[in-house]
Formats: structure tokens, C-alpha cells, sequence
């Protein structure tokens, strides 16, 4: 583990005290979900729209204990290139709090919020109507607040909200889900812990995995598939057809914030007009 | 990747062949180009390959270290994926440019070796909580001429084959500290088993059909692919990892159609490579010396 | 002293070699397609790809009107050495090596025939065992004329040191440049008898410069006559398609 030198200097050789708790023990398998849900049931979703105001967009989303926070800055020229790019570009940054998450090293949380960086661009790009600004940049910053499984998928249903919020020209709405797979049970929307049983590194003989998918609602269109674990191909036509029609309920909460913030925005113009009559 | 310029008449020769299921270089959509393999090339590594598919050209060396296993998983043992772009495959690689391409290989190759059906790191341990052997797979790409997943994923599955890890003969515990002896003979060694080990195919969607093994040129007409890493376990095939690359997106039955092509693919592929890698040791022998055909033929 | 053992009484060396013997040398010219040049050469077990692309239009702000630029990179395959690198290509040394290539092949190249143009030259050492700085220079001369750009004459590289005080040895491998004494790296134009580069990596008495440095040129020499055969070689078979190899021969 690195170690910030500036802090108070540790022992050289130290043990994290979560080894010493039960924690460690986890069941390879899954009983029931320990906060009660259903296998196909998905967490709480909160949602704001325009919480920082010095960004172009942005927004805030909850699920269950995963929170994220996506500021969207406005276009700028792309800088330091040779070549006119005829498209615009994205630039997607995902930042892990200090406190997001526990028992992970530093730089496996960089690698983590590299490759996680890497997927958001890839599920947005598609979304966005980008020959609307050629040679310009989109800068989207993403932070996650807290982890609890499922953050590729929050941050693409925050994003894709921020997007909207600050008036980027898109071809659809994007949402996206996460599903665990666990020997014949397939976990819709898996917290944290959930997540690391179905990732399955000490999994030695039941199928098991995770699947994301991003997804642009009216036009049926898969901008982001991504399976990592063990599972059979039927399995994998089963869970497909599963997380798009998951996806909808999703596409629906996100429908109704964007209504919302417009009628909130109807509203506070019509007291503005109001006050100034 | 390598950046090509085509023209728009190109693009849609290209195009239009591969409608008419014929490929500029005459194959079908479901043919692969000749491949050449070479094991243990780099005598400095405990293991290596080279791999040359049409015009990309890859070599794999793999080293072994003694380390101490992560705590949060004593009983397995530790692999790492590097992979560097050489800047001999193209300038835009010099200094760090092939960088974001090298990251989304590796991971993507990381992502599918995860599962531990799909590669048993328990069987690298040495002593739990003790010691255990770091395999480091590097991964040098020397030169793109498209599907770097395909090729990258088939030369780490034969380095592994052809990795020698030096058997541990006795372990001492002294105090706190363990204190190992090897073999001293290279031919006493623990090789990897490697039947199990997953295989990357990349599905490329070019107009509304979709191909195996592209081409530079093919990948320039495309703007969506899927790669799916595909693994045997008792005379069936499971998925490993799907990952989606490019700009572009896909129709959900299109994505099916291109999952269970890429499946088939990589079922026939890992056949032959088992066969060939069987074939190459049977040839030389098991730990045989044989001359080193390397780049100079 | 380890010095001592670099030579055994019957004069031979660890590797059975005689102190004025190079190691094997073996070399392809264009083994890749997508370069404008390309060459591997093997130097004992010391193994270097080099790849050429251009002469193309220099980037604007580095461009030259008078000269062509010639841009190197050299990176070591992180399984290359004995122990496993970290990273390819950024330390001290690789960039260091960079600029020693750069300046040995713009001695070599007709720069003033490219102006406002950019050579781009990449070493990439695949197995380090002595002498990476000399291999990386014989094949990318082999890539340069691959890639048909215009040459002065060929540049070749060798390296000399000194065993048990006073024999030269040409050609040191790795082991002999650990345990041994100094190590002089020469590049040279054999043809018109130039130095285009010289280094030294320890210290011993200015009287026995003068043998040193002629064993290393000597070296360079033989290496010359044998990229010279690999370039004939290779052009007779590049080109007898129109029949230039039964005049070649």
C-alpha cells in the first residue's frame, strides 16, 4: 500500500483490521440479499438536477448507498492538436472520494477510476450529437461520493442527466443497468458486497458474473455492454433480455426529473414575469 | 490503432464486399488470416511467444517473481497484464501515445482471466499467506495490422503454455521468515494449465454485417466492435467478458447475433491453437533445444 | 580481481570467444511492412528491432529549413533484461541512449538532402546482453537504408574493453561488462576511417587508449563488411523478381 509520506509515519509492516473481522469471511453464495430487496428489485433512485452552479450542467443521483455527483463544463476548443478533428470530443474524468470506499489501495482505486473513465466515454459518445460543435470538447467530471456497487451504471444515468441539464444536443435519453449473476439467481442493481461474491474470483464451479448495459431508450440502441465472470451463452441471452426491459423502469425515473426540472423552471420564470409585471 | 487513411470509395469498397460475404483479401466474414506462432523465443523469460497474424505482429515474454500474496486473498497467487505499443508499429505510439490503447487491452485481458474458473490463481500459491508466485505478462505489440485482441489473447495463451515456473523442492520456516530452495535443474519445472485459459475474439460490425478478424482497413470502417473472451470448461464454452469498443452502438439482436458469432470463432480458434502448441512441443520435444526461428526468416 | 578472469590463459574469454573475436551476427532487412524501413539484428544474444518511418513533413515547430531532423526513440522490452524493467522507455537511461543514437545518425545521414522533413527512427531491444548502444546503431543503419534515405556511408558500432590490464577485448557481452573493467563504445564511418560517437564508462590509463579504440574500430570494420553482405543479400532477393539477382551474383 503506498503511504502518504506527509501523514504520520505507520509501522512498515501493517495489517488492515478488517482482515481480524468476519467481514473477511464472506459466503461464496448468496442467500438472501441482506437488505431485504427481491432478486429484481431495484434500490431507491434519488435524483437532482443543477446542484453545482459553476458548471454548464450537472447532477446528482442516488442508488441506495451509491452517490455520484457529474459536472459537465461547457465546450471548449480541443487543446493541443494538429489535426481539425471533424466531431466534437468527450472527455469524461472519474474521481473516487477518499472516503467512497473501504479496504481498497490507492492504486487500485486509480486503476479502477481509469477503466471506469475509459467505459463512461465509450457509453456517452454515442449519445451525444457531436458534428454539432466540430474541434470542441465537452469536459464531463464525475465524482463518486460513496460505493456501493453498481457505480458504472449510476455514473451513466448521472451523466447522461448532467448532459441533458446543460443543454448538450443528444440523440436520446441513456440509461443503464447493472445485474449479478449468482449460480441460477440473476441480482438486479447488486450493492457493493453483492458485487464481489458475483465477480466470483473464489468461485470455483457456479456460473457467475457482472453485467452492465447502457442503453439509448427510443432507439433501442446497446452503446455499452460489458460482462465480466463465467456464464454460459444461454444465460447470456436470458440477462440481456432481462436488463433492457429493466432498463425502461429506469428511463422512466429519468424522464419524470427532466419534467420536473422543467416544471420547476416554468414555474420560477412565471414568478419572475410576475414580479417584474 | 494505426492510423490509415481511406478514402470514401474505399470505405465503401469495403463496404459492399463485405455484404457479398468476400472480403477485399478474398475471405468470407467468418475467416481468419494466416497466423504464425513461435514459443519460447526470449531466453531471458521463463516464458514467450511470438505471434504474427497477417500484418500484426506480437511478442510475449512472461517473468516470474516470488511475492507475498495480498492479504485480503492469501491463498492465490498474483498475475499481471503490461502491455506496451511499441512505437516501431506506428509514430503516434512514440513517447506515450500508445498508452490508452495499451490500458484497454490489458484490462479487458485482466477482465477475463478474473473468474477463477477462467484461471486458477490458487494454483500459483506457495505457501499461504506466506509466499506465492507473480506471473508478469508483457505484452510487446510490434506492429498493428488490426485485431490486436485476437492476437494479443492467443500469444499470452501459448506463452503460458510454454512459461517453466522452477519447482519449490523445500520450504523452511525460520522465525517469521520462510526461506525457499528451488530446483536447480531448468528442466524440473511446474508448467500452466492452460485448457481453461480464455481467448479474446473481436466481432467487428461493418455496415450491417458483422466480421471476424478485421483488418487495419475493415477497422477503419467500423465504429462499433465487441470482443468477447470465451473459455473451455468441460467441453463447453462459457463467456468470460464482453466488452464493447468503439464510437459507435449496437442494435440489442445485432449484439446477440455477434456474441454467438464470436463464440464460434473463438471455440474453433482455442481447438487450434491447443493442437498447434501440442504439436510444436511434440516436435522438439518436451524441454528439446530447437533453433529459434525469431524474426530472422 | 574479477578483471583477471575476463581472459583465461589459454586466451580464451567466458564465452569461449578469443579477445578479438565479435559474437555471432545475424540480420534481416524489412521484416515489417507498415515502416518505410525496417531490420532486426541479433548480436550474440543481444536482439534489436529497428523501424524507420519517412523522411516526412517535419511538425511546425520543429521544422528546419536548412536540415532534415532525425527523431529516435529507443525503449527495452520490460522482459528484455535479467531482471524484469519496469517501464520501456523514460528513464534516465533510455533517454540518455536517445540522444547518443540521434547524434550518431545525423553524422551518418545526408541531412541537408531532407530540409523541413523528419526522420523518425524506433530501437526497440527485445534481449539485452551487452552492447544494446552498438546493436541499436547496426540495425538502424540496416533499417535507414531499408528505408532508401541517403547515407554518407554505413555507421556501424562495436565496443572494446580492457582484460587483465593490458589485452583488448572487442565485442563485450554483458557479463564482461559487469565484472570487467571499462567499457569503450565507438560508432564509426569505417569507410572514411571517422568517429561519429565515442563513449566511455570507466577510467583506465591514456596509454592504452590508442589500442582500445583500434580494436573497437577494427570491430566496427568487420561489422560493416558484415551488414554490407546482408544488404547485398537482401537486394538480390528483393529484387529478383526482375532479375537483378543473377547479376547480383
Amino acid at each position: 500500500m503506498s503511504r502518504n509520506q506527509r501523514k504520520i509515519a505507520g509501522p512498515v509492516a501493517s495489517t488492515p483490521y478488517i482482515l481480524f473481522t468476519d467481514k473477511l469471511n464472506k459466503p461464496a453464495k448468496l442467500k438472501k440479499r441482506r437488505d431485504g430487496r427481491k432478486d429484481d428489485e431495484q434500490r431507491q433512485i434519488y435524483v437532482k438536477l443543477g446542484v453545482t452552479s459553476q458548471a454548464k450542467g450537472s447532477a446528482y443521483l442516488e442508488m441506495g448507498q451509491t452517490k455520484v455527483i457529474v459536472s459537465v463544463l461547457d465546450p471548449r476548443e480541443i487543446p493541443k492538436q494538429n489535426r481539425k478533428s471533424l466531431d466534437g470530443e468527450i472527455q469524461c474524468e472519474l474521481k473516487y472520494a477518499p472516503f467512497a470506499c473501504q479496504g481498497k489501495s490507492s492504486a487500485e482505486l486509480g486503476a479502477n477510476e481509469k477503466s471506469l473513465s475509459i467505459a463512461l466515454k465509450k457509453s456517452l459518445l454515442p449519445a451525444v450529437c457531436r458534428h454539432e460543435f466540430t474541434n470542441f470538447q465537452i469536459d464531463i467530471l464525475i465524482y463518486v461520493l460513496q460505493d456501493d456497487g453498481s457505480v458504472l451504471s449510476a455514473a451513466i444515468n448521472c451523466a447522461g442527466l448532467a448532459l441533458i441539464d446543460g443543454g448538450i444536443p443528444m440523440y436520446d435519453i441513456i440509461t443503464s443497468t447493472t445485474v449479478g449473476v449468482q449460480g441460477d439467481r440473476i441480482l438486479l442493481d447488486p450493492t457493493a458486497s453483492e458485487e464481489d461474491i458475483c465477480k466470483g474470483s473464489s468461485c470455483f464451479n457456479a456460473e457467475h458474473g457482472i453485467v452492465v448495459a447502457a442503453r439509448l431508450e427510443s432507439h433501442a440502441q446497446t452503446t455499452e455492454f460489458y460482462h465480466i465472470g463465467y456464464i454460459l451463452p444461454e444465460k447470456f441471452k436470458k440477462i440481456s433480455e432481462y436488463i433492457f426491459s429493466k432498463n425502461e423502469d429506469i428511463a422512466k425515473i429519468v424522464k419524470q426529473a427532466l419534467v420536473q426540472k422543467v416544471k420547476e423552471h416554468v414555474v420560477k420564470k412565471g414568478n419572475k414575469d410576475e414580479a417584474s409585471n | 490503432m494505426a492510423n490509415i487513411l481511406l478514402s470514401d470509395a474505399e470505405k465503401t469498397f469495403i463496404l459492399h464486399g463485405v455484404e457479398e460475404d468476400f472480403r477485399c483479401d478474398g475471405r468470407t466474414r467468418r475467416d481468419y488470416r494466416p497466423m504464425e506462432l513461435e514459443t519460447g523465443i526470449v531466453s531471458h523469460a521463463s516464458g514467450s511467444a511470438r505471434l504474427r497474424l497477417a500484418n500484426t505482429d506480437i511478442l510475449v515474454g512472461i517473468k516470474t517473481e516470488i511475492d507475498v500474496p495480498s492479504p485480503y486473498n492469501i491463498d492465490k497467487g498474483k498475475i499481471e497484464f503490461f502491455i506496451d505499443c511499441s512505437a516501431n508499429a506506428t509514430p503516434e505510439f512514440e513517447g506515450r501515445g500508445g498508452e490508452e490503447l495499451a490500458q484497454e487491452i490489458s484490462d479487458t485481458l485482466a477482465k477475463s482471466y478474473q473468474s477463477g474458473q477462467a484461471f486458477d490463481l490458487r494454483k500459483l500459491c506457495i505457501l499461504p499467506g506466506q509466499q506465492c508466485w507473480k506471473l508478469y505478462v508483457d505484452i510487446l505489440i510490434l506492429e498493428c495490422g488490426g485485431n490486436l485482441f485476437d492476437a494479443v489473447s492467443l500469444a499470452v495463451k501459448a506463452a503460458l503454455f510454454n512459461t517453466k515456473i522452477p519447482r519449490v523442492t523445500a520450504a523452511l520456516m525460520d522465525g517469521g521468515n520462510v526461506d525457499l530452495s528451488l530446483s536447480d535443474d531448468p528442466y524440473d519445472c511446474n508448467r500452466i494449465e492452460i485448457n481453461q485459459i480464455p481467448i479474446l475474439v473481436t466481432v467487428c460490425k461493418i455496415g450491417d454485417s458483422c466480421v471476424v478478424d478485421p483488418s487495419a482497413e475493415e477497422e477503419q470502417c467500423s465504429a462499433a466492435s465487441v470482443v468477447v473472451g470465451v473459455s473451455q470448461r468441460d467441453n463447453k464454452s462459457f463467456l468470460t467478458n464482453i466488452h464493447m469498443c468503439g464510437v459507435g452502438s449496437f442494435h440489442q439482436e445485432t449484439l446477440e447475433s455477434s456474441v454467438e458469432l464470436g463464440l464460434s470463432a473463438a471455440e474453433k480458434l482455442d481447438e487450434e491453437l491447443l493442437i498447434a502448441l501440442k504439436l510444436e512441443e511434440e516436435r522438439f520435444g518436451k524441454y528439446g533445444k530447437k533453433e529459434i526461428f525469431g524474426f530472422l526468416r | 580481481m574479477a578483471n583477471q578472469d575476463l581472459l583465461s590463459d589459454q586466451g580464451l574469454r567466458l564465452d569461449g570467444r578469443r579477445a578479438h573475436e565479435l559474437r555471432r551476427i545475424r540480420c534481416k532487412l524489412g521484416v515489417f511492412s507498415q515502416p518505410d524501413g525496417s531490420a532486426y539484428l541479433e548480436q550474440g544474444n543481444t536482439k534489436v528491432l529497428a523501424a524507420v518511418y519517412g523522411p516526412h513533413q517535419a511538425p511546425g515547430k520543429k521544422s528546419n529549413h536548412s536540415e532534415v531532423i532525425v527523431n529516435c526513440q529507443y525503449s527495452m522490452a520490460v522482459f528484455s533484461t535479467g531482471e524484469r524493467k519496469n517501464r520501456p522507455r523514460g528513464d534516465r537511461k533510455s533517454q540518455e541512449m536517445t540522444i547518443h543514437l540521434q547524434q550518431t545518425l545525423r553524422a551518418a545521414i545526408k541531412t541537408e538532402l531532407y530540409p523541413r522533413s523528419q526522420i523518425d527512427v524506433f530501437i526497440e531491444v527485445l534481449q539485452a546482453d551487452g552492447g544494446n548502444y552498438c546493436a541499436s546503431v547496426n540495425a538502424a543503419t540496416l533499417a535507414l537504408i531499408d528505408a532508401g534515405i541517403c547515407l554518407k556511408e554505413y555507421v556501424c558500432a562495436c565496443t572494446a574493453s580492457l582484460a587483465n590490464g593490458n589485452v583488448p577485448l572487442m565485442d563485450v557481452s554483458h557479463l564482461e561488462e559487469v565484472s570487467g573493467g571499462a567499457t569503450l563504445s565507438v560508432a564509426s564511418l569505417p569507410s572514411s576511417n571517422k568517429i561519429a560517437f565515442m563513449e566511455m564508462s570507466q577510467r583506465f590509463h591514456l596509454d592504452h587508449l590508442p589500442k582500445v579504440l583500434d580494436h573497437a574500430l577494427q570491430g566496427c570494420q568487420q561489422i560493416m563488411s558484415i551488414l554490407d553482405k546482408a544488404v547485398r543479400e537482401h537486394l538480390a532477393l528483393v529484387g529478383s523478381a526482375s532479375d537483378w539477382g543473377n547479376i547480383a551474383k
